[in-house]
């Protein structure tokens, strides 16, 4: 065991030790750590360290749904999809050809979830700092809700490995993965209609009382980590540390049963290892997610020429797979505008004009965009570099734009906007699809194949906020002459659109000649 | 024609260049092949020939700039790992290059290869379907289909199959006699050993050495490779 230990912390050091191998990439692996750590330094220092129930409660427990609601999606997420693995590759060929018992290669993979556990908790820890900035979140706080998060995580991703193991002794365990998430669903549905039932069906009385009140602590796990939260901020600490007490007792059970697990999975279980890291390496290079054959579509070519082959060929493998709109985009965009309508029943559009934004970062980091933007043949296509940028970015522009149109109509149809104030929102929200297909042809134009999800984003962000200063100050100037807000919304979004796609046109234009190649 | 001169390439943090000031050229009708074992400077060469990496000295194809449109119409890359569209089939993926490159009389052209590459029962296949022969012959063709004027071969051989390996050596005997520029790097001699006209010898991201076929006198190319790579080494040692 020892020497699987070692491994395991050599491993981890020499992750971190590969994002400082250049100076470029460790300079912004420490502005990331700096950026996010700062903003979560921020919230701590501007947040509330003595709570006041009539103030606070609202803010505070709507951040910790947030959180928990996070993590949950996460961990539905993580159970229900069909790619399962305990490892990668590497450590499955090592792991099952090694001289190890199954007991210690159990307790190798374990310590590996452990870990993952405590990244994620991390996470659910930053998302609901961010929204404590005008609420309750002190440092003791922030350490406390990173242990009930990791607690919560890793009990899940345990609870996911164990089932996973036992699915692969006998098929009929894996429908665990899909009745487990399942009931959770269906238990935190009969909660919240409770909540509504004592409300008189008032939607956002009822999510108040979801979020405020004591029912949601009945919810297995994820309403003991609220209760250990809640008691921790009202000072309750026997509620604080039963919660904990909860998740521990639980996630030692689960780490019992876990090692103790003997049965002979290591074929499958390498094969899947196999199969993941394939599909995780296919992700990470080109950015694509390899789609089973048997889904693709057979549909006739037709190809444009030069280098309007590329658009012509994107278009072809967007016709080819059906991958216009994923289901998880379906469900997340589904999932925002219902959020947009329990949180701001009376701004639900305008909620989730923004909320559309924020599924912009999760929706690029896996386009076809980046294969394109990486590819030796693309480079070698004799004709001009800024046409063959431009036909590698359409096809994810269109789409992008597509979706977003069709979304923001549908939710202004639907909170009965009028048609002036759809557009107008319709033309801002298009601007920025156009900033973030620039931003990520930026980053890989900076950071070539170093670049990444995180850093990815931060650009985005930070051409947003440039591309931004103009439209701010416009409106400004436009509302102090004009004194019209409904006037000056309608000019900011013009400007602010403008703004975007003279951005978005001056980085595609510096950025042409990546598609020699030579400049990546 | 590829010609190579003073191609120095330095990767971040590391001292000692990958490529240090090298020239060379690739002539017309001729197979030029660049030998050098791991980690000698080849495949730093044939990016920068390719126009995947920064470098300073310059790079002409067939006397214009590497990264030119006309360099680029007269150049054929086949890479040591084939680059795919998983879900393009054959056909599509052959269609893709054509019409990407402009080429006028390139269908003719497809099925010729296609038939030499038995690439034809499969041309209705995705690319992922391919074995990894198959592949390897697929990104050859795509390469040969835009009848190049210069081609640059990285590893040729890996993953075919021994007939497969004959076809192309035959093939490029023949590319050779139309006039076109072949530059083959490959640290398998034995599999060059029959059709070379011209080799560099690198190491330590240097040309140590040139022999024109003729020149061997009693030693084979194998021997010359050894004699010179591991001659450095001796004096490294001492």
């Amino acid at each position: 065991m020892r020497a699987l230990a070692y491994l395991f912390v050599r491993k981890n050091l020499g992750m971190i030790r590969n994002q400082f191998r250049t100076i470029t990439s460790g300079l912004f692996m420490i502005f990331i750590v700096l950026f996010y750590g700062g903003m979560v330094v921020m919230c701590v220092a501007m947040a509330k360290s003595e709570y006041v129930a009539e103030t606070m409660a609202v803010g505070t427990n709507a951040a910790l749904l947030a959180g928990i609601g996070m993590l949950a999606l996460l961990t539905v997420s993580t159970m229900v999809t069909k790619r399962k693995a305990l490892v990668y590759e590497t450590d499955a060929f090592y792991l099952y050809s090694g001289p190890y018992s199954r007991g210690q290669v159990n307790g190798y993979i374990l310590m590996q979830t452990v870990l993952q556990g405590l990244l994620l908790g991390l996470l659910g820890t930053f998302m609901s700092a961010m929204l404590s900035i005008n609420s309750y979140f002190p440092l003791r706080f922030l350490f406390f809700s990173i242990l009930v998060y990791w607690l919560l995580m890793s009990f899940f991703l345990l609870l996911n490995d164990y089932i996973y193991m036992w699915g692969l002794v006998n098929r009929k365990y894996r429908i665990l993965s899909y009745l487990i998430p399942a009931s959770f669903l269906a238990a935190a549905a009969v909660l919240f209609l409770i909540s509504c039932m004592d409300t008189d069906f008032q939607l956002r009385e009822g999510f108040l009382n979801f979020a405020l009140g004591e029912n949601f602590y009945y919810l297995p796990f994820f309403g003991w980590a609220k209760w250990a939260m809640n008691s921790f901020i009202e000072g309750n600490g026997a509620g604080a540390v039963l919660g904990v007490l909860l998740l521990l007792v639980f996630n030692a059970a689960a780490a019992v049963a876990f090692l103790r697990f003997d049965q002979d999975i290591a074929e499958q279980a390498a094969a899947d290892a196999e199969e993941v890291t394939a599909y995780v390496k296919s992700v990470r290079e080109r950015g694509v997610q390899p789609v089973e054959t048997k889904k693709v579509k057979q549909v006739r070519a037709v190809f444009r020429e030069g280098a309007g082959a590329v658009f012509s060929k994107n278009m072809l493998l967007m016709k080819k797979t059906g991958n216009f709109l994923r289901k998880q985009d379906v469900f997340l965009i589904v999932f925002y505008f219902v959020i947009s309508m329990l949180v701001m029943p009376e701004h639900t559009f305008h909620m989730f004009c923004y909320m559309m934004i924020f599924w912009m970062f999760n929706l690029l980091n896996d386009s076809d965009l980046m294969r394109d933007l990486k590819n030796y043949q693309i480079y070698l296509i004799p004709d001009s570099p800024l046409k063959k940028l431009v036909s590698v970015i359409l096809p994810t522009l269109f789409k992008i734009s597509i979706v977003v149109a069709a979304a923001l109509v549908f939710a202004g149809v639907f909170t009965r906007m009028s048609a002036a104030e759809i557009i107008s929102w319709l033309v801002m929200v298009l601007g920025y699809v156009m900033i973030f297909v620039s931003g990520t042809v930026l980053s890989v134009r900076l950071l070539g194949s170093r670049t990444n999800a995180y850093v990815e984003n931060l650009l985005r962000m930070v051409i947003i906020v440039a591309a931004a200063v103009p439209s701010g100050a416009a409106a400004v100037v436009l509302f102090i002459f004009m004194r019209d807000l409904v006037l000056v919304t309608a000019l900011v979004s013009a400007v602010t659109f403008l703004m975007n796609i003279a951005v978005s046109v001056l980085i595609v234009i510096s950025c042409q000649g990546m598609m020699n190649g030579k400049e990546l | 024609m590829i010609e190579v001169r003073n191609l120095t390439k330095r990767y971040n943090l590391v001292e000692k260049p990958a490529a240090d000031n090298i020239s060379f050229c690739a002539m017309p009708g001729e197979i030029t092949v660049l030998l050098g074992p791991n980690g000698a400077g080849k495949s730093t060469t044939i990016k920068s020939i390719a126009n995947l990496l920064k470098y300073q000295g310059e790079i002409t194809i067939c006397g214009y700039p590497n990264k030119s449109i006309e360099a680029k119409q007269r150049f054929g890359y086949i890479p040591e790992v084939p680059m795919l569209y998983d879900l393009l089939t054959v056909d599509e993926t052959a269609e893709f290059i054509g019409r990407a490159y402009r080429l006028k009389d390139y269908k003719e052209r497809k099925e010729k290869y296609m038939e030499l590459f038995e690439l034809t029962a499969h041309r209705n296949k995705l690319a992922k379907e391919l074995s990894k022969g198959m592949r390897q012959k697929l990104s050859m063709m795509l390469a040969l289909l835009i009848r190049p004027q210069a081609l640059l071969v990285d590893e040729p051989m890996v993953g075919l199959d021994p007939a497969s390996i004959e076809t192309v050596l035959k093939l490029f005997v023949e590319m050779k006699k139309e006039g076109i520029s072949i530059l083959i790097s490959t640290h398998i001699i034995d599999i060059v050993n029959e059709i070379w006209d011209c080799a560099y010898i690198m190491d330590q991201g240097k040309i140590v050495r040139q022999v024109r076929r003729g020149e061997e006198g009693d030693e084979s190319l194998k021997e010359i490779f050894f004699e010179t790579t591991k001659g450095e080494k001796k004096e490294e040692k001492i």
